[in-house]
């Protein structure tokens, strides 16, 4: 299943990058109030309610009584979530009992009280400024910097889009690292997980991308650390500021120009004393909602011009995207068959082979619905659901054509001596709802890989009354040809 | 009603009792309940950045916005080491409560009853503003912090706000620091589906912590998590002519106004009651012409 090993690499969430991190590193990213403070941003609601319950809380709790805060019908969402919180080493388990990790209770505290490292939340630019940028032009040239990248991956950037800054090598290496991109005999190309990626949320775009860094970084030998305190303080700077590169570290000032390459990051010139953070990154956990009403509703106009939804999707499949960028096109494009071109509409349908086409790299169902639903007309948004249900049902009946048949790992057995011993396994594996396939005329049944400890403990049992069994084991079942249609 | 949703963004009043002379009589002092409370907002506001806040003062006198603040107040200088949306909102709401003070020392200190109803209004205002400008659904609740005692003048317009809240989906959490427990706010919250807590004060941080793990979950989380049950409720109504708390009273037949006395005609809306009737057979009307306050109150409670 070429499909599911692509995602698996495909890490999109930072929570999973921070689960495989060894202890010690963790202790070192949780040394930082904002790093804390990112974290816990990070987490679901339920995780960041039982940390805040927890927070002041100076005897440690036993399990079974956090166990009893969760409602009857709720227990199970509860302890995944605890569960969850350990994998992240923000609970520490020490004889049934459990805390909140030392380190990370003393930085959040700090977080919310003002206190620790004094410099993590940046420190602002004093000095005087020759020109202080406003956070529609950051915007802008965040904007453009992270179009050019998109560009860049779907092929459009050298005709139509000259004027745009060429890609650096950082972006591309980072491309490249990431399996986003490879080098094919013209010049870069886009992989499955580059469409995959297209098709995402901006945030989650930018989390892909740092998230490929850090690893990059990580092949380089550089400490993660560094890069991770880094990263969460850029994260939870304020936008419209302008912060000093003074106290920073030789290898957080590269990690700054490279950043700034993907358009994170705004900086006057190469050797500029300030820097600004732009929108990209300064939403991935805080809305950049400022309580200011001036930059309020500068942010409103950001969204409204960045985020508004441009197409409709129609009942009969038809698809009318209200835009002129290439780039929108070219994603569209994707899945799309499209028809006709004007000044600032393209139409189009959804048809079987263009749904098709797009399956084939690698781009699920799911991930078409979310995109036409994150970038629908606001005459669509209204709805509920906001896409025709015959649309999205056919969508999801395409991809399932694909998938017709469903490898499971699984055992056979053949040979059985007598009828009475074949028969009392099948009764055995139809009680425990393990069995696969079984023939009475042929005495051979294939169980699931599950099952067959259980019944190979039943055959020990039985092994006095000598049943003779042989079994072969084969990883995918034999018995239905483990091969994909088309 | 629709179910709360974990993306769905809150909005949290708080309602702050501002009044020196019932916080002079707490054994915990007004600053330290304030360092907390800030510690509590700054973990609202660190839960999701969508957060939105709004800090109410009310004293004996007034109810002022303490957050947001006007925008005339001169911007707070930048702090390193505080995250900059918390910087704003404790500097505003700890120099907002100082100014409430100093401006009310010359005033009557007796008064230990403030203008609680008056807040909860304006915040029931405000959240409907919001509510109209917002395109998604926000779920809305009210923290009161009191410290003062209840006060019977304003029980008509409690209740009133009580029920608007109920109708908007609106809880309201209640945190007695000290004293007496209020029978009106205790009815708030139990009306509402809020919580009430009267904190015990004999430690020094179990504000804070009461606060955060009683007030803090939003209306999704509270679906999943329990909360602490309310035992007693005192649902005693209060008299409309006298303002005292009645267990038995008259009724109003028209607008079911609450007397501890009869009257020939009722204040609130001058029906002229006919006693003739009632007074032809005086067994009989012991029993039906002067109903149980407290049952017809509890019946319109519980709707």
């Amino acid at each position: 299943m070429s499909q599911i090993s692509s995602e698996d690499e495909f890490k999109t969430t930072i929570a999973e990058y921070l689960e495989s991190l060894p202890t010690q590193f963790c202790q070192r990213v949780f040394s930082s109030p904002a790093a804390c403070l990112a974290i816990f941003r990070l987490l679901s609601t339920v995780g960041k309610q039982l940390i805040m319950s927890m927070l002041y809380l100076k005897s440690p709790l036993r399990l079974q009584e956090i166990g009893q805060w969760a409602k009857a019908d709720h227990q199970r969402m509860v302890k995944s979530k605890i569960h969850q919180l350990r994998k992240l080493q923000l609970l520490v388990e020490e004889k049934g009992s459990v805390s909140l990790n030392p380190i990370f209770r003393k930085q959040l505290q700090n977080a919310l009280t003002g206190g620790g490292d004094f410099s993590s939340f940046g420190i602002p630019y004093t000095g005087e400024g020759s020109s202080r940028i406003s956070t529609k032009q950051l915007a802008k040239y965040a904007d453009e910097r992270w179009e050019a990248i998109l560009h860049f991956m779907v092929g459009r950037s050298s005709q139509s889009h000259e004027m745009l800054a060429p890609l650096s090598e950082s972006v591309r290496s980072i491309l490249r690292v990431s399996k986003l991109m490879e080098d094919g005999s013209g010049g870069m190309t886009i992989t499955n997980s580059g469409f995959q990626f297209l098709l995402q949320d901006p945030a989650s775009q930018v989390w892909t991308v740092l998230l490929q860094y850090l690893k990059l970084e990580e092949m380089q030998n550089t400490d993660v650390v560094e890069v991770l305190n880094f990263l969460f303080q850029l994260v939870s700077l304020q936008l419209g500021r302008a912060y000093s590169t003074e106290a920073l570290t030789r290898s957080q000032r590269k990690m700054l120009g490279e950043l700034r390459d993907f358009g994170l990051i705004y900086q006057d010139n190469l050797d500029s004393k300030k820097f600004y953070p732009t929108h990209l990154i300064t939403s991935l956990t805080s809305s950049g909602m400022s309580n200011e009403a001036a930059s309020d509703s500068v942010q409103s106009e950001l969204t409204k011009s960045s985020q508004q939804g441009y197409i409709i999707l129609e009942t009969n499949c038809r698809v009318y995207a209200y835009t002129d960028s290439p780039l929108q096109i070219a994603i569209l494009n994707l899945f799309v068959h499209l028809v006709s071109r004007f000044t600032n509409l393209v139409t189009g349908a959804v048809t079987r082979d263009s749904v098709r086409r797009a399956l084939a790299h690698g781009i699920t169902a799911d991930q078409i619905i979310t995109f036409l639903t994150s970038n629908a007309h606001p005459q669509m948004q209204g709805k509920t659901p906001v896409l025709p249900v015959t649309v999205t049902d056919q969508i999801r009946l395409w991809e399932q054509e694909r998938n017709r048949l469903k490898p499971t790992s699984a055992y056979f057995y053949k040979d059985f001596a007598q009828r009475q011993d074949f028969e009392r396994v099948l009764r055995y594996a139809q009680d425990m709802g393990v069995l696969l396939w079984a023939s009475s005329d042929k005495l051979q049944m294939v169980v699931t890989r599950q099952g067959h400890a259980r019944i190979a403990e039943l055959s020990k049992q039985q092994r006095a009354s000598n049943a003779q069994q042989q079994r072969t084991s084969t990883s995918s079942g034999s018995a239905a040809a483990n091969k994909r249609t088309n | 009603m629709s179910q709360a949703q974990e993306s769905d963004s809150s909005l949290l009043v708080v309602v702050l009792d501002a009044n020196a002379s019932a916080w002079a009589q707490s054994p915990l002092s007004l600053d330290k309940a304030l360092q907390q409370l800030v510690i509590f907002i700054n973990a609202y506001l660190a839960l999701n950045p969508e957060n939105q806040l709004v800090v109410l003062g009310a004293s004996h006198k007034e109810c002022r916005y303490l957050f947001p603040a006007d925008p005339s107040s001169a911007p707070p200088t930048h702090d390193i080491q505080v995250y900059e949306q918390f910087r704003t909102v404790d500097v505003h709401v700890l120099s907002g409560v100082h100014e409430m003070l100093s401006s009310h020392v010359d005033g009557n200190t007796e008064e230990q009853q403030s203008l609680i109803a008056r807040a909860l209004s304006k915040a029931l205002c405000h959240i409907n503003q919001v509510n109209q400008l917002s395109v998604n659904k926000i779920w809305s609740r009210i923290l009161v912090l009191s410290a003062g005692q209840d006060s019977p003048h304003s029980y008509i317009p409690l209740m009133n706000t009580i029920f608007a809240a109920q109708k908007m989906s609106v809880l309201i959490d209640i945190c007695k620091v000290f004293g007496q427990d209020s029978v009106f706010l205790q009815q708030a919250a139990e009306i509402t589906g809020g919580n009430y807590l009267k904190v015990d004060t004999n430690s020094e941080a179990s504000l804070l912590q009461t606060l955060l793990f009683i007030c803090l979950p939003d209306q999704y989380t509270r679906n999943i998590l329990n909360a602490p049950g309310n035992d007693l409720i005192d649902f005693r109504a209060t008299c409309f002519c006298h303002k005292r708390v009645v267990d038995i009273g008259y009724v109003c037949s028209v607008c079911l106004s609450i007397f501890c006395q009869t009257a020939p005609v009722c204040s609130t809306c001058q029906t002229k009651f006919s006693f003739r009737l009632v007074k032809s057979d005086s067994n009989q009307s012991n029993s039906t012409s002067s109903p149980n306050a407290s049952a017809m109150s509890s019946l319109s409670l519980k709707p």
